[in-house]
């Protein structure tokens, strides 16, 4: 079956139905021009939504709040009493900001299943000294401390919105191992790999400035850097693992 | 006053950031996306009884924006005025992050897009709005709406791509 542009265009933005939506996934996986197309479709739909999110977070000028709030009249019952109100209608906003796009870790996975990209070695960027949660063995670096406690314990599934330590998505590595993506409260993102009994850091990277602040957290996939994206779509074997499946790996400690 | 119109009232002032984000995608500039949300809220609440509830409030204030602003674009031709996009002068001599940069040059792309495409692109890209409900604020047919957007983001990665390798090559 051959895809029009606009279909795969739609595929990206999550317009097709099931039945197209499996077709498209079936042709990624074994076509990766197809993976490629719809990967740029993504990418781009994110940057551009990105390039106006700011816009969300400016103080709104008074002229468009007076002319919101009609008459003076009206003007004077808002201020008198319903001061909170306006707050919270401002928030449930914020959150129904671009209710249809919010792309989760299973659709780029079969992305990252079937992309073919030219990794470089060494692209990611390493932290300039290795935080408390990552320390040093002899081929490279562990996790440690939390970290180490998050990965080994933690689900994406039943974990806190606010956690210290965000699971991003678990997956199956061509070498066997499981993987799991993370992010740090301060910004770092990276990939831990299963190695024996201790987490391989195979990738850490800062996650895109100027989305981190504490307290907001925003979707694991939002955060993770380009060069953490590279190691999973290298890696990646398979798609990645579903709650359930996720739960019973860790129920065998992350042990084939 | 009722209570519904109230309501409404309530409603629109939460909906101001992205009013006025859609806004500033449309206009290509802060001055003129502000005029635009200011006027669209003024003429909203002189006809709320045209919003029919239970329907997106959001879409149906995007169309009068769609329509404010295309009768303000109809009125600049008339005048012969020509309104170039303003050229980010007020970033000038702030330092970037790269995010920032970014932001910018898609700004810029976008305002290369004819109107019709820019509409369609900020309803669904910016705005996170379905195919239907974009279709349904501009008034037009969903395969006109497809194929607007289609058009316009391949001109969109045309210009970007450029600027992706550079992102590439400094990751």
């Amino acid at each position: 079956m051959k895809f029009s542009e606009e279909t795969l265009m739609a595929y990206a933005d999550g317009e097709l139905d099931a039945e197209t939506r499996a077709a498209i996934e079936r042709r990624m996986a074994a076509d990766p021009d197809i993976a490629r197309r719809v990967a740029q479709h993504l990418m781009l739909a994110r940057r551009i939504g990105a390039a106006f999110d700011p816009v969300l977070r400016e103080a709104v000028p008074d002229r468009l709040k007076d002319a919101a709030a009609g008459s003076a009249d009206a003007r004077a019952a808002a201020a008198a009493g319903t001061g909170t109100v306006v707050d919270l209608s401002k928030l449930r906003a914020a959150k129904v900001a671009r209710p249809a796009r919010t792309w989760f870790w299973p659709q780029w996975s079969a992305i990252a299943a079937s992309l073919v990209v030219g990794v470089l070695a060494g692209r990611m960027v390493l932290p300039d000294r290795p935080p408390a949660q990552m320390g040093a063995d002899g081929d490279g670096i562990v996790a440690r401390g939390a970290l180490e406690r998050a990965l080994s314990t933690q689900l994406a599934s039943t974990q806190a919105g606010n956690a210290p330590i965000r699971i991003g998505v678990s997956f199956l590595s061509k070498s066997g191992a499981y993987c799991r993506t993370f992010v740090l409260a301060n910004g770092l993102a990276g990939l831990g790999c299963r190695a024996g009994s201790d987490w391989h850091l195979e990738a850490v990277a800062r996650a895109p400035t100027g989305t981190q602040s504490a307290g907001a957290y925003r979707m694991a996939s939002d955060e993770m850097p380009t060069a953490v994206m590279r190691e999973v779509e290298q890696r990646i074997a398979g798609s990645a693992l579903n709650a359930r499946e996720e739960e019973a790996a860790l129920r065998k400690a992350w042990r084939r | 006053m009722s209570n519904a119109i109230e309501s409404i009232r309530r409603d629109i002032a939460g909906l101001l950031p992205r009013l006025r984000r859609f806004a500033r995608a449309v206009t290509r500039n802060a001055a003129d996306a502000d005029d635009l949300v200011q006027a669209a809220v003024e003429r909203a609440l002189l006809h709320t009884g045209q919003w029919e509830p239970g329907t997106r409030l959001d879409s149906w204030i995007f169309r009068i924006m769609k329509n404010a602003w295309i009768d303000e674009l109809r009125k600049r031709s008339r005048h012969s005025q020509l309104f170039a996009a303003e050229e980010e002068g007020e970033q000038v001599g702030v330092s970037h992050t790269e995010q920032q940069i970014d932001a910018m040059a898609v700004r810029k792309a976008l305002a290369q897009l004819s109107d019709d495409q820019r509409l369609a692109v900020s309803l669904v890209l910016v705005e996170g709005l379905a195919y239907k409900e974009a279709a349904e604020v501009l008034e037009i047919p969903i395969g006109t709406l497809t194929s607007r957007l289609a058009r316009g983001r391949e001109t969109l990665q045309a210009i970007l791509s450029g600027g992706d390798m550079t992102r590439e090559a400094r990751t």
